[in-house]
């Protein structure tokens, strides 16, 4: 089964990105959801999902650390990474690149746009 | 030297006989006279009489000699000058005379009539230059005074002055350091001078070395830590002295560092980033979920809800259609505030310096496809027509690409919202020159982006660059916008050292033009 996880500290936001995503369910894709950058980790390390929607802007590990954990320290290699950041500031494209992110994508987002991106990942 | 009529001679003598004769002689000579029998008559005449030029005396005379003369009049701080007669036979006479203060002596025998003519002058000469010379070192006195002056000020001022100040010579050793200095970097200002500069300043201090060896000729400034992790702003500068002959260059005699102490204005940029950071941060979460939710409900009622109410009943209908306006509404006010957002946002960080830009090879022609094709749905929407007049080469620029795309599409969103019928045209040309710049030999390529819309008034025209202004009725044809577009779009141009300007006819339409360098 397809593992997708959200983290973002925002509960409004996880539930609008799991709402965005809500057709992959009946394809029996799973979701997890973080509220933080370090719950985040651990399941990342533990459950393997395929595809992590991932907040920057967090308390405690915000998205670039963790981006950085897993793809650079930890080499997990078959997970996709996307990134949220508000608003596409150069800085922090370059930030993300250089943490390993596969894609990032701006808040506000388009639901439609998370679950085609999703779809693509999973070939669903 | 004055009219010798005017030239008053005392002369002394206790022989009325030699009195005549030399009276007679500097009379022939132009001279005007008058006499005294000895020295003590001749004191009280020279101290009545100020304007007496010079004293022609005998050395041996009752009362007072000729000797005792000099000493009266001298200690009276009279500096008349006094040439002494003296016999042959006392020649010693005579150096002692000299040695007394006398200007010179004559010899009492038949040559006398020359010599007395001849001494006269000679005195009255010395005795001039003597006066100048005092007058001279008077005066130098004098100026020496004012500009001792004038050095207590400006030391004053260097002392008080809140910026650090320091002034090193053309081989780099420090000659002047201020106490603002000395409180700026936690050191004793007046350990410094004598040094070098390479010696006295290392760490926190390496940087004002730098500038001051670097010479340029233009000022440099850099950014410097103070004492207490503040920060200063440093200004270097050559500081020159102008020579007086015309055709020699200024010689460099050394450079001089201004430090002012910007550590309260650094704290408020901070201040102002970390707000403006937080505040984007704040408002967009919400925005996310308003904008996202109402997205996904949309999706809802699209895809499960209305295909279920019954297509025949008008009033739900109705309803179908009012429920879609307004979402489509909250929508578009939504992304308007996003937009809004991003605005600010930008154009804060460009105005404080903040924004990294790049500096890459790009050609127009590219850029401009890239807007066009960025609004072609838009203009297709409103029926309005883009025409091209696009050579398709032109010099390549250098510049950040992203940016010069957002003035484009800025423009031409502007062009489109304020135009109802017509065409848009974009053209781009090689050889603008204007007065200002022909000078430099630059070359610049010209953008223009021109409508057939509303225009601006001429009264508008120049502050439709200004922060959130728009023109025109605000109540009646409040336009949808920021009102800082524009703004944006100078703030960008002006960067990459070009600049952007608006001409315009009213109700027939405007161009915006923008040159960037070559
Ligand atoms: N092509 C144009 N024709 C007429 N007026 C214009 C045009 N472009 C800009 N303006 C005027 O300048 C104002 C400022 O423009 P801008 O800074 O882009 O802000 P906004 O488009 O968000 O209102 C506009 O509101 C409008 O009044
Ligand atoms: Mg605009």
């Amino acid at each position: 089964m397809p593992k997708i996880l959200i983290v973002d500290d925002d509960p409004n936001i996880r539930l609008l990105l799991k709402q965005s995503l809500e057709e992959l369910e009946d394809q029996g894709v799973i979701f997890i959801s973080a509220d933080n950058g370090e719950v985040a980790l651990d399941i990342i390390r533990d459950e393997n999902p395929d595809v992590v929607f991932l907040d920057v802007m967090m308390p405690r590990m915000n998205g670039f650390d963790v981006c950085n954990t897993v793809k650079n320290k930890l080499e997990i290699r078959d997970v996709f990474i996307i990134l949220l950041t508000v608003k596409g500031q150069k800085l922090d494209k370059q930030k993300g690149k250089d943490a390993g992110a596969d894609i990032y994508m701006t808040k506000p987002f388009n639901p439609d746009e998370i679950l085609r991106v999703a779809r693509n990942i999973l070939g669903l | 030297m004055m009219n010798i009529s005017a030239i008053k001679i005392l002369i002394v003598d206790d022989d009325v006989f030699v009195r005549e004769m030399l009276s007679s002689i500097l009379e022939a000579g132009g001279y005007s006279i008058i006499m005294a029998e000895n020295g003590r008559e001749a004191l009280e005449k020279c101290l009545y009489d100020e304007s007496i030029d010079l004293i022609v005396s005998d050395v041996n005379m009752p009362e007072m000699d000729g000797l005792q003369l000099i000493k009266e009049i001298r200690t009276h701080g009279l500096e008349v000058p006094i040439i002494m007669v003296t016999g042959v036979s006392d020649i010693s006479v005579a150096v002692d005379a000299l040695s007394s203060g006398a200007i010179d002596y004559v010899l009492k025998d038949e040559g006398i009539e020359e010599t007395i003519n001849i001494t006269v002058k000679r005195a009255l000469a010395k005795h001039q230059l003597k006066l100048q010379n005092l007058q001279l070192v008077a005066d130098l006195a004098a100026k020496t005074s004012e500009q001792e002056d004038t050095l207590s000020y400006l030391t004053a001022i260097i002392n008080n002055m809140p910026d650090g100040l320091l002034v090193t010579n053309a081989q780099s050793r420090i000659t002047l350091a201020n106490p603002a200095l000395g409180r700026m970097f936690g050191l004793n200002e007046t350990e410094l001078p004598g040094k070098n500069c390479e010696d006295a300043f290392s760490g926190n201090l390496a940087p004002l070395f730098e500038m001051v060896c670097s010479q340029s000729e233009h000022p440099v400034s850099a950014q410097v830590e103070l004492v207490g992790g503040g920060v200063g702003s440093a200004v270097a500068a050559a500081i020159r002295k102008q020579q007086t002959t015309f055709f020699k260059s200024d010689e460099f005699i050394g450079n001089l560092v201004i430090i002012r102490d910007v550590t309260s204005e650094k704290e408020i940029e901070r201040m102002k980033d970390d707000f403006l950071s937080t505040v984007s941060h704040e408002l967009r979460t919400p925005l996310t979920s308003v904008l996202g939710f109402t997205k996904v409900i949309r999706k809802k009622l699209e895809e499960v809800i209305f295909p279920q109410l019954p297509d025949s009943d008008a009033r739900s209908l109705r309803t179908v259609q009012q429920i879609d306006d307004n979402i489509g509404i909250i929508i578009s006010e939504g992304e308007r505030l996003t937009n809004l957002i991003n605005d600010v946002l930008d154009l804060s960080k460009m105005e404080a310096g903040k924004i990294e830009w790049k500096h890459e090879p790009a050609q127009l022609p590219e850029i401009l496809e890239q807007s066009i094709a960025a609004t072609a749905s838009l203009f297709e929407n409103k029926g309005i027509e883009i025409i091209r007049e696009i050579p398709e080469i032109l010099p390549t620029i250098s510049c950040d690409r992203d940016r010069i795309v957002q003035v484009v599409i800025n423009l031409l969103s502007n062009a489109l919202k304020f135009t109802d019928n017509g065409s848009v045209k974009v053209i781009a040309d090689k050889n603008y020159e204007d007065n200002s710049t022909a000078i430099s030999g630059q070359d610049f390529i010209k953008v223009s982006i021109i409508d057939s819309g509303i225009g601006i008034s001429e009264k508008d025209r120049n502050r439709v660059f200004e922060k959130f202004k728009q023109v025109g009725d605000t109540l009646t044809d409040r336009p949808k916008g920021s009102g800082l577009g524009l703004p944006i779009c100078q703030q960008i141009v002006e960067h990459h050292g070009g600049k952007i300007w608006v001409e315009s006819d009213l109700g027939k339409g405007s161009t915006f033009s923008f040159v960037l360098p070559v």
